[in-house]
């Protein structure tokens, strides 16, 4: 398995822990894809998205910064900055 | 008959805050064994954590789980871990105090701009009806199904006086209150032959952190706190003693009601 401290946050593994939590095929999941717009994701799901990123990658994600989980581009981009900053 | 709590177990869903949090505390000081179910972010899980230890020095048994309790696989996941837990005996208190909801109207703001309560979605209404209203049912066919819910066995859930009335911002919790206070009725009539009670605990305003949240709370908790005959708001603490008091019988002839818990909030005007 990956250390992600020092190998940097895989785009391909958050695209699969998305795809998990949202219940779609990963080719749903694209870069881009809104996730409230394009996916149809509730507030509770990006609730659930947030505890597993949590719990996948040791990082604190506070609850003001959740509306920021847009697109897994998006996601990807706070992950990488949170982890390197542990 | 008044029966002890000790050494019994409680089933607490929304345990890291509030009502469910108080509820927990004093269950506990009881000598109710608590298994606790919240859904937080790490901070919170971490608070929670906390919370679940000290509830342990009053020397009773807390277990404390982070899943969404609407989610199927929470239960499926817990139904076992409960039946572990208490060695197959059940639950002898459940409480159903669950805050996560869209706060907003329902119809668009007029002049069609996006206002601070725009109107609610379908996948918002769903989300909070079922949140908030149906998953206390689903949780209780598992419970049954498991054989988890003994004679005696007492469940709350925890309305407001939203679930008849109107508040502004509120409309989609507004909708499940009054779903949970029916599920509440057909649960307590479903249940009966089985001696498990099934009550709706209606608090008056009290400030917690799901209240703050509402649009507006400041002019609520003011204007409660003016009229409310006991001179002051609700505080968990009332809503804790109310549900320790109600658990510690065995009757089940008490059921299928919604019990205000306000000093007597609702009757004034």
């Amino acid at each position: 398995m990956a250390d992600h401290r020092t190998a940097g946050v895989d785009l391909e593994d958050l695209r699969a822990l998305l795809a998990e939590e949202l219940e779609l095929p990963v080719e749903e999941v694209t870069d881009e894809a809104h996730l409230k717009d394009d996916l149809d994701v509730d507030s509770l799901t990006a609730m659930e998205v947030a505890v597993q990123i949590e719990k996948k990658y040791r990082i604190k994600i506070d609850e003001a910064e959740i509306p920021n989980l847009t697109s897994l581009t998006a996601i990807h981009r706070l992950v990488t900055a949170k982890v390197g900053a542990t | 008959m008044f029966v002890p709590l000790k050494g019994s177990w409680a089933l607490v869903f929304g345990v890291s805050s509030g009502m469910g949090k108080e509820t927990a505390r004093a269950l506990a000081a009881a000598g109710c064994n608590i298994i606790g179910v919240h859904f937080d972010l790490a901070e919170g899980r971490q608070r929670a954590q906390e919370y679940a230890e000290s509830l342990g020095e009053l020397g009773v048994e807390a277990h404390f789980f982070n899943r969404n309790v609407a989610a199927e696989q929470a239960r499926a996941e817990l139904v076992p871990v409960i039946r572990d837990l208490t060695s197959g005996a059940g639950t002898r208190v459940v409480l159903h105090s669950v805050a996560y909801g869209t706060l907003t109207s329902l119809l668009p703001a007029p002049g069609g701009q996006e206002g601070e309560a725009p109107e609610v979605t379908p996948r918002q209404l769903t989300m909070t009806v079922d949140v908030m209203g149906h998953s206390l049912v689903y949780w209780m066919q598992d419970l049954v199904r498991a054989e988890l819910l003994p004679r005696g066995a007492k469940v709350f859930a925890m309305t407001s006086a939203g679930g008849t009335r109107v508040l502004p911002g509120y409309a989609p919790v507004s909708a499940a209150k009054a779903t949970l206070e029916a599920h509440v009725r057909d649960l307590a009539v479903e249940l009966a032959p089985r001696g498990v009670a099934v009550n709706a605990i209606r608090a008056g305003t009290t400030v917690t952190p799901a209240l703050r949240k509402i649009p507006g709370s400041d002019k609520l908790i003011a204007h409660c706190r003016e009229i409310n005959p006991g001179g002051r708001l609700t505080r968990p603490e009332d809503v804790a003693e109310a549900i320790v008091t109600l658990s510690s019988s065995d009757s089940a002839w008490l059921t299928g009601n919604v019990i205000g818990v306000d000093g007597g909030e609702a009757l004034v005007v």
